[in-house]
């Protein structure tokens, strides 16, 4: 999952696949990506994980890194199967 | 390079412009203050360099047909400017406002560059830009680029040159995307504030700009707020802006108690790294959505807004812009991230955007926020419009939201309500005006007023009525007489006496008699209802009833003591008269007024009140000699509470004038001014309305007292001219719960009357009067409120009601003590400082999402010159959808409720009527079956063509029948028969036995887009017939062509014919109904029918009817035109020719399963079946009866069925049900006036959605005993004229009728009557466009579009093409005289 994110980010968002870029980088308070970027990142999440993000769920802590946006995104699934 | 079109954000601004062509509303104007050694030759080859780069900076505009297009040109339109600058420092500013609002040639260039040197190491770049080309963060990414191409030397800087806005464009679909995201669809609902209770409906665009710069401790305020973990978001910008879209949303909520709300905020659309390079112009304004609840606390606000901020941003894609959205807000945060930086490493930049001084028209207060220079602080910019805030609301708004930001900031926990809003200065002068003057209140009540008058002078005359007169004496003595009576005749003090009399001297003397002995009077008018009478007896438990002989008989068996007046004198003068001097404890008097909810409720009102007005009254409205008042209004309204105690209290004298005898009108008013014996007459605005036009100049009037409704400006205008030139009028304002009047405004000749009703006022002294918000805070000056009143003129209570007393009379919230009456009305200080009074809160309605103030519209209409009276209200229409039809024309069975049916005496339609007249005409349209038989003479299959001919074949009984003549005849068919995906079972299997009985071929046609075309039918004409028709048409069409086929057959029966062929219009023209013409002219329909866009041309292959030739070679014939066949004889031959089955699985009328759905939707939104209209056809050509047509349009339909159709086709009802309430306006006036002058005189003040639907001439306004107007009457009056009268009046004359199916085709509607609006009927700015452009192609001219707003009406658009062809003819002939001669000879 970490993985397709960092693509997806590094591709479709930044356009810049060389990018040296790790799960753990805070690619938010950065600036790496952008505020409004990370509205596409979460239709991409949405599709590809197949979870719904709520509104009030899109916050920083859930968002900071691509590792806490993958717990993230695996708690939704665990919570939707539920 | 082509010309492309623009992206519907483009269109907006550009359509914004055509309306408003003089305004430089769009103008994006910045300059860049450079300090620092700049080489100006560079920087002007840098600029060219950029010019070449930027496409935008290249596009100009240009409209074609109408239709306008973008193209980039190959050269920089315009040269950088160069001025060196000589005059003082300080014009720069004055130059660059000046520059900045000069207009933009869009054909030409689309930006102004100028490179000012104000000294040698000092430079301005101004570069002014229309927002067409631009956004801010692209005039951010074009500065950046210029200082990267000056740096290297205005050479070529590879790599990173911007791409182009055309390739961006062109990723977006022409037209808004088809998807409303759901963020915004079905918020119907919110509505743009009014703030300060103003509106811009002229247009204007002048908006001054008000910078502020957020102060330090502000902006440490805001740092730190934006850490606090419930309010940070994924960066600081994210988190500013939800902060203070939260704050504005707030505001806004203070401003106007609206607590839903929508903010215009521009969707950036610059995600990634490629968009944020783009120079060009990308942002879209869309409406983002907060909402304030009760008792929020900031913090509150602004999680809920951090979470409508992202389901926004999440929302918003390139192309979601509509027109639409623009309509629900008014107030817009612009909060831009661009920054600027130093231009060079020696040059550093001062950047600034100045306001072209106008701005968009719909945007009524803007606020934009940037930190251009990425320094420490925010700049805040508010971008007032001068239609909604006067200069010093200007001041105003900057520092109140700053307050608000502060209050915040202090404390994010505190209510949102609980920032004060005003300054102490302010809240002090607020105060000062509500309290009004102090006074003493007067040391004595009204009786010992007067009995100090009839001490002093008791010769002095008190009473006058027809056939007597009464002394203060007499009058003193006899309520004395009374007094003593009922001292004996009543165990204690403080009973409560009703006094049911006429106007007559003993009323007086009963009303002071009863105070004498220390007790309560109750008015019972002679004319109360008996119920009412029951009712206030039963609830007060009167003690004693004082009437006379003529009245005694109404009330003598309820149980309670009654006392003859006049047969009891005998008893009564043995009294001796009570002693006067005691002090009154008891109430003065207890007046049942109507409750909203019907049941009337008592108001008690203590003597001190009634003493604080009745003095104020002697006071302020008696001058000069003691005055004679007449009494000829109704004791039960407090209203005659002046008149009965003001002349007594001052020496002066009571004229009486008595009702008339019941069922008469009491025109009493009339015969007061008549007679001219009185100095000070209190009457209504109703009552003046009747004196309207009469000269009372010469007359002894000294004063008008004016009460107990709205007072419009006009009728002040008119009545002031009417009276004497010294005489005064007064606007009183009072609820009975506040005694009689208690906010005062004097009109003397001189005051100017501005508003559309006369502003109520002042407190009179000991009174109060707060403006206050739902939560009981002080609204702002100008700002609607709800009126509450305070201080001594308030009652003590409802009579036994203390649950209603406890919830209208509140305490004090700005006192310790004492207690406020929240009166219902709402109202505003005005800038003079007096109250406008602005309707009953109940009197505000929401009409299909909007807020109408019915009184304002009164107000408004009341106006208009030619008006005496007017009153609106909010009624329920006529052919409600809920309630059936109630009415079917007795001959066909058309319904009551069909659009402008009529009906004679005779319950005949008028569409019955009319075919009478023309029938003989009609019926030579129809023809014989031999003529039908020789069309086959030269039969096709003999030519080679497979088939004689295609038949329609549904399955049902109709077209199974003609299927069957078909063949008798000797006919090769092919049978057509279109699978929608819901003919029923029965129907499929008729259709096989049949074909297959018949030998006959069939053909199945269908289509993957039947659902689309079935919800698109169902948007455009509430029925699911009309696309699959156009389907049938359109698919057998091809297989005709594709076959060689040369007809195609149909089984529409000849009512159908009427629906869908053949209007009446046809048979009356003359020259018309020779059947040939009426042939041409049902081609010509086809024509267009299969050539108008929809769902149908849109997804099937229409191209065939592009060609007019399609309709030679493949022929419609209605198989029903040629034979007329009864229904019994229809199923006599299917019973025994054909295998045929009725089906049972449809509902009888039909094959077809979704049918219904059309139905159903046809009747919930129209209100009658889509049936009714071809049926009663069907009834008037004798091809059914009246009974069976009825018993098949009243049937009912399988909801729950519809409901699963319309789920599987992806059709949704419109969200918010539509309002079938309809605004009526009900007027008097001296002859009926021309609805279309009546809603262009409210057209200047009003928005379109405000103005009345019907409006109804009444030859006297229903008025209430109380002599106001009586509202429950109008809704009858409405009810009992039918149906509306002014609607869809037809085209008249050529031109009007081109532009009706012009306007038809664009609006994709049928029967646009010539006075109706374009935007009433859905018209917006894309469809506009396409009118024009239409328009402008049919008749051969340019039509500008603004002309289509301004010259709304087809009536109005064809008188313009006409004196414009004209005025063109004109021309031509005075400037080519050759050439007219040679087209004449």
């Amino acid at each position: 999952m970490e993985e397709r994110i960092l693509t997806f980010i590094k591709n479709d968002l930044l356009d810049d696949g060389q990018l040296d870029l790790t799960p753990e980088d805070d690619v938010l308070t950065t600036g790496l990506v952008s505020s409004l970027a990370v509205f596409r990142l979460i239709d991409f999440l949405e599709q590809t994980f197949r979870v719904r993000i709520p509104a009030e769920e899109m916050t920083i802590e859930n968002f900071i890194s691509v590792a806490a946006m993958s717990n993230y995104v695996r708690s939704r699934q665990t919570e939707q199967q539920v | 390079m082509n010309p492309a079109h623009l992206t519907t954000a483009q269109l907006m601004l550009w359509t914004g412009q055509q309306l408003a062509p003089r305004s430089p509303q769009y103008n994006s104007v910045f300059t860049f203050e450079l300090h620092g050694p700049l080489d100006t030759d560079r920087f002007r080859r840098s600029f060219g360099r950029l010019v070449e780069e930027c496409d935008n900076l290249r596009t100009v505009f240009s409209t074609t047909g109408g239709e306008v297009r973008q193209q980039v040109l190959a050269e920089a339109p315009r040269p950088l400017e160069f001025i060196r600058w000589s005059q003082s420092p300080a014009s720069l500013e004055a130059w660059v406002a000046e520059r900045g609002s000069q207009l933009l040639d869009l054909a030409v260039c689309c930006y102004d560059a100028v490179l000012v040197e104000l000294a040698p190491d000092h430079h301005l770049f101004f570069l002014n830009q229309h927002h067409l080309i631009v956004d801010a963060w692209g005039v951010s990414v074009q500065y950046r680029r210029l200082s990267e191409l000056y740096a290297a030397g205005a050479g070529a800087v590879e790599g990173n040159q911007p791409p182009g806005f055309r390739d961006y464009r062109r990723e977006l679909p022409e037209g808004p995307i088809a998807e409303v995201p759901d963020y915004w669809s079905g918020r119907g609902a919110v509505v743009p504030p009014q703030l300060f209770g103003r509106d811009n409906t002229g247009g204007e665009s002048r908006s001054p700009r008000v910078s502020v710069t957020l102060p330090d401790h502000l902006m440490r305020g805001l740092d730190a707020l934006a850490a606090h973990p419930r309010v940070r978001h994924w960066t600081w910008n994210m988190t500013a802006f939800s902060v203070l879209s939260a704050l504005l949303t707030a505001y806004v909520y203070r401003l106007t108690r609206q607590r839903e709300l929508a903010l215009g905020t521009p969707a950036a659309h610059r995600a990634t790294p490629a968009e944020r390079d783009l120079p060009g112009m990308l942002i879209e304004m869309l409406p983002l959505y907060g909402e304030v609840r009760s008792g929020d606390s900031f913090l509150q606000l602004i999680e809920r807004q951090k979470e409508s901020v992202n389901a926004f941003l999440r929302a918003a894609r390139p192309g979601v812009i509509r027109p639409e959205l623009a309509a629900g807000y008014n107030v817009v945060l612009n909060y831009i991230t661009a920054t600027f930086g130093d231009f060079a490493p020696d040059v550093s930049c001062r950047t600034r955007w100045h306001s072209p001084g106008h701005a968009d028209p719909g945007h009524h207060l803007r606020l934009q926020v940037h930190n251009f220079d990425g320094g420490e602080g925010l700049t805040l910019e508010f971008d007032l419009n001068v239609a909604v805030f006067t200069s010093a609301d200007r001041e105003r708004v900057p520092a109140q939201f700053l307050r608000l930001l502060e209050g915040c900031l202090e404390d994010p926990e505190r209510s949102v309500d609980a920032v004060d809003l005003l300054d102490d200065a302010e809240k002090a002068a607020l105060c000062r005006l509500s309290r009004g003057a102090e006074g003493d209140a007067p040391a004595e009540d009204v009786l010992h007023l007067f009995e100090a008058r009839a001490a002093a002078a008791p010769g002095a005359i008190a009473l006058a009525y027809p056939g007597g007169r009464m002394t203060y004496g007499e009058l003193d003595a006899a309520a004395g007489r009374l007094a003593g009576f009922l001292d004996r005749k009543l165990a204690a003090e403080g009973q409560i006496i009703a006094i049911h009399l006429p106007r007559c001297a003993d009323l007086l003397v009963a009303i002071l008699g009863c105070w004498k002995a220390g007790h309560t009077y109750l008015p019972l008018p002679a004319d109360i209802p008996d119920g009412r009478l029951d009712h206030i007896l039963r609830e007060t438990e009167a003690a004693l009833i004082i009437t006379d002989a003529a009245h005694g008989r109404r009330v003598g068996d309820r149980g309670v003591t009654v006392l003859h007046l006049d047969e009891d004198r005998p008893l009564l003068e043995r009294h001796a008269p009570l002693a006067p001097a005691r002090r009154r404890t008891a109430p003065a008097y207890v007046m049942y007024t109507s409750g909203s909810t019907g049941v009337p409720k008592g108001v008690v009102i203590g003597h001190a009140a009634l003493a604080n007005y009745i003095d104020y009254a002697r006071r302020r409205y008696v001058k000069g000699p003691a005055p004679v008042f007449p009494l000829f209004t109704t004791i039960g309204f407090d209203l005659t509470v002046t008149s009965l105690f003001t002349p007594l209290v001052c020496g002066g004298r009571l004229e009486i004038y008595p009702e008339p005898p019941p069922g008469t009108p009491d025109l009493a008013v009339v015969q007061v001014m008549e007679d001219d014996r009185c100095d000070v007459v209190k009457l209504t605005p109703s009552h003046l309305a009747l004196l309207r036009g009469q000269d009372f100049r010469s007359h002894r009037l000294r004063t008008l007292i004016v009460g107990g409704e709205q007072f419009a400006a006009d009728l002040a205008r008119e009545i002031r001219e009417a009276i004497p030139p010294a005489a005064e009028i007064i606007n009183e304002y009072g609820p009975t719960e506040a005694t009689v009047g208690c906010i005062v405004q004097a009109l003397s000749g001189a005051t100017p009357l501005t508003g559309a009703a006369v502003p109520i006022g002042r407190p009179i002294p000991n009174t109060e009067a707060w403006i206050l918000d739902g939560s009981g805070g002080l609204v702002l000056p100008g700002t609607p409120g709800d009126l509450y009143l305070g201080g001594v003129c308030l009652a003590e209570g409802y009579w036994k009601r203390e649950d209603l007393t406890a919830d209208r009379f509140l305490p004090h919230p700005f006192a310790a003590h004492g207690r406020l009456y929240r009166t219902g009305d709402r109202a505003r200080w005005n800038a003079a400082g007096e109250l406008e009074f602005l309707g009953r809160q109940d009197r505000q309605v929401k009409w299909r999402g909007y807020r109408i103030e019915l009184d304002e519209v009164e107000n408004l209409l009341a106006g208009h010159p030619a008006i005496m009276s007017a009153a609106v209200e909010l009624v329920e229409p006529i052919g409600d959808a809920d309630s059936p039809p109630d009415r079917f024309c007795t001959r066909c069975g058309l319904p009551a409720n069909y659009p402008s049916a009529s009906f004679d005496a005779e319950g005949v339609c008028q569409l019955c009527r009319g075919f009478a007249d023309y029938e003989e005409k009609a019926r030579a349209y129809f023809r014989t079956p031999e003529d039908f038989r020789a069309l086959f003479a030269d039969r096709p299959v003999d030519r080679g063509a497979p088939y004689d001919c295609i038949m329609l074949l549904s399955g049902g009984k109709d077209s199974t029948y003609v299927l069957g003549q078909l063949v008798d005849m000797g006919l090769t068919v092919l049978a057509f028969t279109l699978d929608n995906g819901y003919i029923s079972d029965q129907a499929i299997d008729n259709i096989r036995r049949v074909t297959h009985e018949l030998g006959v071929d069939v053909h199945f046609g269908s289509t993957p887009a039947m659902n689309e075309i079935f919800v698109d039918s169902l948007q455009r004409h509430c029925n699911v017939c009309n696309g699959c028709f156009k389907t049938i048409y359109t698919l057998s069409t091809q297989l005709a062509l594709e076959k060689g086929i040369p007809y195609i057959v149909t089984g529409l029966s000849r009512g159908q014919f009427f629906e869908t062929r053949l209007t009446e219009e046809l048979f009356w023209q003359d020259g018309m109904g020779d059947s040939k013409d009426i042939d041409a002219a049902i081609l010509e329909a086809r024509k267009a029918y299969h050539r108008a866009d929809d769902a149908v041309s849109r997804l099937l292959d229409t191209s065939a009817f592009a060609d007019d030739r399609v309709f030679e070679r493949v022929q419609f014939l209605d198989f029903y035109r040629y034979t007329d066949v009864t229904l019994e004889e229809m199923y006599a031959y299917l019973d025994r020719r054909l295998p045929w089955v009725r089906p049972t699985d449809t509902g009888r009328s039909t094959n077809c399963l979704i049918n219904q759905v059309g139905i159903h939707v046809h009747k919930k939104e129209k209100g009658y079946n889509n049936y009714a209209f071809p049926y009663s056809w069907d009834v008037r050509i004798g091809h059914k009866d009246r009974a069976a047509a009825l018993e098949e349009i009243n049937e009912e339909v399988d909801v729950a069925a519809v409901e699963r159709i319309m789920q599987e086709i992806g059709y949704f009802a419109p969200a918010d049900s539509y309002d079938r309430h309809q605004l009526l306006a009900c007027y008097t006036a001296a002859e009926p006036l021309d609805p279309e002058d009546l809603r262009a005189h409210l057209r200047h003040f009003l928005p379109d959605y405000s103005l009345p639907q019907r409006f109804i001439r009444l030859e006297e306004m229903p008025l209430t005993p109380a002599g106001k107007v009586d509202r429950r009457a109008l809704a009858e009056v409405a009810s009992a004229q039918g149906a509306p009268t002014t609607d869809v009046a037809p085209p008249e004359g050529e031109i009007e009728a081109l532009l009706a199916e012009i306007w038809g085709e664009v609006l994709g509607r049928e029967r646009i009557g010539r006075h109706e609006r374009f935007i009433d009927l859905g018209g917006h700015s894309l469809t506009a466009i396409r009118l024009a452009a239409r328009i402008s192609d049919t008749f051969e001219l340019e039509v500008p579009l603004h002309r289509v707003f301004e010259l709304p009406t087809i009536a109005q658009q064809a008188s313009y093409l006409e004196e414009t062809m004209l005025r063109l003819l004109a021309e031509s002939e005075t400037t080519a005289p050759e050439q007219s001669v040679d087209t004449t000879a």
